[in-house]
């Protein structure tokens, strides 16, 4: 009896040791992808405000709600815009998948889209700190994941990655820095470096929330190197993930029609 | 028409949109601006010519839009109310109903009824597909084209799968092209020199405009299948309707007792003709480059000939005689089918610099010297713009120019957001090139305008 319980004491020890030994052994890119699910739903209706502060502090505030769905080769997203005025209706669809991503851009006085070239996705969005690359998904096999350490950061374990684009990826970004709170796996900031290692910006999440058993970023700032006051700021006033997206809401057709 | 046009809307909009249960979405937007126009001196203007403003338009757009929750039923309606007090509108006001469509819309199948203005091909500008909607020509086109085209009542079909599309138009009621009125500046030469006959024979003429009626064999289709094949995005378009813009059959019945007898020996119709066009257009991206392409194939339209002012003589009721008897062998029009084309990219730097160059050619088929139209054959169109201050400063210009006949047009302007909402804008439109080419025909009219607009 005595050996008995000995015997189931030293046989939790022994699970336990080897799943804690286990979970440390997380791989950088098994980090990277459970960073990037969270992200990467196969269903997220949200809605964003996006305020965009120059150098001198005048700030510009826009709203929009984005429609992004997961499919077999990729993603797609649309971002329409409702706020400012002159801002009202202008769509954004992204087709994200391998071989290549197509990008269109809806304004109402015209009605009709106009794919944008790939080059463009790193231009500003909206004239903010982030560009149109930064809007859309990044997929995990894009890049090769180094996991450099754990380190504190705000009073959390983070993993410290770094991501760098494989040959052939179509991104402006050289090298990316994620720290990855490594009980939740929400990204906490994110260091981005351009072809030369020149560090970008650097996105800072202040606040993420348990929504629907799914930890969502719901407010992260983007600053860019010597930005002096100017930033960006993106809160998430609502997110849905439980509605099923229709396809046909991803589509060139549904741009041009529902603004 | 348009009474029982505005009658269907709204009952297919209550069927579709009130019995819903789910909450729907409403929301209103528009604009209201105030352009002021005034015409830009020339050296060789009359010594007694007084400046003068051309244009001076308040305009309040309103848009609205209604959906249930899950976007299957949806409602638009776009209108708008101009003020001008220089003699284009009737009474200095004019009210538009540009469009009042509604739809239902399926993951497949997407149904849409009412007033609508279309915006189909994937050039700038220039679409040689897009021939649904008539366009306002009171002002030439000093408006962009979005602004100029006129609204047609239809019903739309639209099948989708997926990253393709095929959707048919079918009018039932035609809507011409508004044009420039007689007495104004925009009016092109060619319709002067139309207008010159009638003027010169009063009280001889008689003219008559003949307009599709209202019936099914006259309905308009436009059909069109929109895809994507990898990276290269597609369209092909297919149009049976009828020419927006007129033309006109002669009738001279040379009996002097007619004329004697205070007949009216000249007959004018007035006629919009029918035909087919049949053309597609291209788009795909590389690297920072965007390039588009559109064409199409115009069957057979009646095409003017020039009329030799020496036959026109009114000195006297023998000389009108004279000049009666010198038209009845007169050729006044020869059909021909024609294409047109256009190529172009557009070229990004950032977010503040913006290019963009197109070749727009446009051919009739068998063309002869004598005949009037000049069309935009060999056009060159270029559009920059450049933004400066956060994007709160913009400046740009627009132009064209014609390699075969030298004529051009220029407007170059400057835009400054005070708010989102708020802006001001400055500006130029030149024209130049010969006296009887597209452009040069207004060289007197250029001007220069200041505009200021409330987005909400």
């Amino acid at each position: 009896m005595k050996y008995r319980g000995l015997m189931i004491v030293a046989l939790l020890a022994l699970t336990a040791f080897i799943g804690a030994a286990w979970a440390a052994e997380l791989t950088a890119y098994q980090i990277a992808k459970k960073s990037l699910e969270l992200e990467n739903q196969p269903n997220k209706t949200s809605v964003y405000k996006m305020t965009v502060i120059n150098k001198k502090g005048q700030q510009r505030v826009y709203k929009f709600k984005a429609w992004q769905k997961e499919t077999k080769d990729g993603s797609k997203r649309l971002l329409r815009f409702f706020e400012p005025a002159d801002n009202k209706g202008i769509g954004l669809l992204s087709h994200e998948k391998k071989g290549g991503d197509l990008q269109w851009l809806f304004l109402p006085s015209y009605k009709k889209a106009r794919q944008i070239a790939s080059a463009e996705k790193s231009d500003q969005f909206m004239g903010s700190d982030l560009y149109y690359e930064d809007m859309g998904s990044k997929p995990v096999d894009d890049f090769e994941h180094a996991l450099l350490q754990k380190v504190v950061l705000e009073g959390k374990e983070c993993y410290l990655l770094e991501s760098k684009p494989k040959a052939g990826v179509n991104t402006s970004y050289g090298k990316t820095r994620t720290w990855v709170d490594t009980t939740t796996f929400v990204a906490q900031k994110m260091e981005l470096y351009d072809k030369k290692q020149n560090l970008l910006k650097t996105i800072y999440v202040r606040d993420a929330q348990l929504i629907d058993g799914i930890w969502t970023i719901k407010k992260y700032e983007a600053i860019s190197v010597n930005a002096d006051k100017a930033k960006t700021l993106i809160e998430m006033e609502s997110v849905d993930y439980k509605t099923n997206i229709p396809d046909n809401y991803l589509t060139v057709n549904f741009l041009e029609t529902d603004y | 028409m348009r009474r029982i046009g505005l009658a269907i809307i709204l009952v297919l909009a209550t069927c579709i949109i009130l019995p819903l249960p789910s909450p729907a979405e409403f929301g209103l937007s528009g604009s209201l601006s105030n352009q002021l126009r005034v015409r830009l001196l020339q050296s060789d203007m009359p010594d007694d010519y007084d400046w003068d403003y051309t244009m001076l338009m308040t305009a309040l757009d309103v848009q609205g839009r209604a959906a249930n929750e899950e976007k299957s039923a949806r409602l638009f309606f776009d209108v708008d109310l101009r003020h001008d007090p220089t003699g284009v509108f009737e009474n200095d006001l004019e009210w538009r109903f540009r469009e009042g469509y509604a739809g239902y819309y399926s993951p497949y199948v997407n149904f849409e009824m009412g007033k609508r203005v279309f915006a189909w091909g994937m050039a700038d500008e220039y679409n040689p597909t897009d021939l649904i909607n008539p366009e306002d020509y009171r002002w030439f086109m000093t408006f962009d084209r979005a602004e100029r085209k006129i609204g047609v009542y239809n019903a739309c079909l639209t099948l989708a799968y997926q990253n393709f599309y095929w959707q048919t138009v079918a009018v039932p009621y035609f809507e011409p092209a508004i044009l420039a009125a007689e007495d104004s500046d925009w009016l092109p030469w060619e319709l002067e020199g139309f207008y010159s006959i009638t003027n010169s024979f009063p009280d001889y003429v008689d003219l008559q405009v003949e307009r599709p009626d209202v019936e099914v064999q006259n309905t308009e289709l436009a059909s069109r299948i929109h895809g994507l094949a990898g990276p290269v995005e597609f369209e092909a378009v297919y149009f049976n309707g009828y020419d927006q813009l007129p033309t006109f059959d002669v009738k001279i019945d040379p009996d002097p007792d007619l004329l004697l007898s205070g007949g009216k020996p000249l007959q004018i119709f007035q006629q919009y003709q029918r035909y087919q066009a049949a053309g597609g257009s291209v788009a795909f991206s590389v690297s920072s480059f965007s390039f588009r392409g559109e064409g199409a194939y115009y069957t057979p339209r009646y095409w003017m000939y020039e009329i030799d002012p020496a036959l026109l003589s009114t000195d006297s009721l023998l000389g009108s005689l004279n000049s009666l008897l010198g038209l009845t062998d007169h050729v006044w029009r020869v059909r021909k089918p024609s294409w047109s084309a256009v190529g172009g990219f557009d070229w990004r730097q950032g977010t503040d610099l913006y290019l963009n160059l197109q070749y727009v050619h446009t051919q009739i088929i068998g063309r002869e010297p004598e005949m009037i139209d000049q069309a935009n054959e060999g056009l060159v169109t270029a559009k920059i713009q450049t933004t400066w201050l956060d994007q709160e400063l913009e400046a740009g210009a627009n132009g064209a120019y014609n390699v075969w006949h030298h004529d051009w047009y220029a407007k170059p302007y400057v835009r400054y957001k005070f708010t989102p909402e708020l802006s001001g804008e400055l500006g130029v439109q030149l024209f130049g090139g010969e006296p009887k080419s597209r452009f040069g025909d207004m060289d007197d009219n250029d001007f220069a305008y200041t505009q200021i607009k409330y987005l909400f």
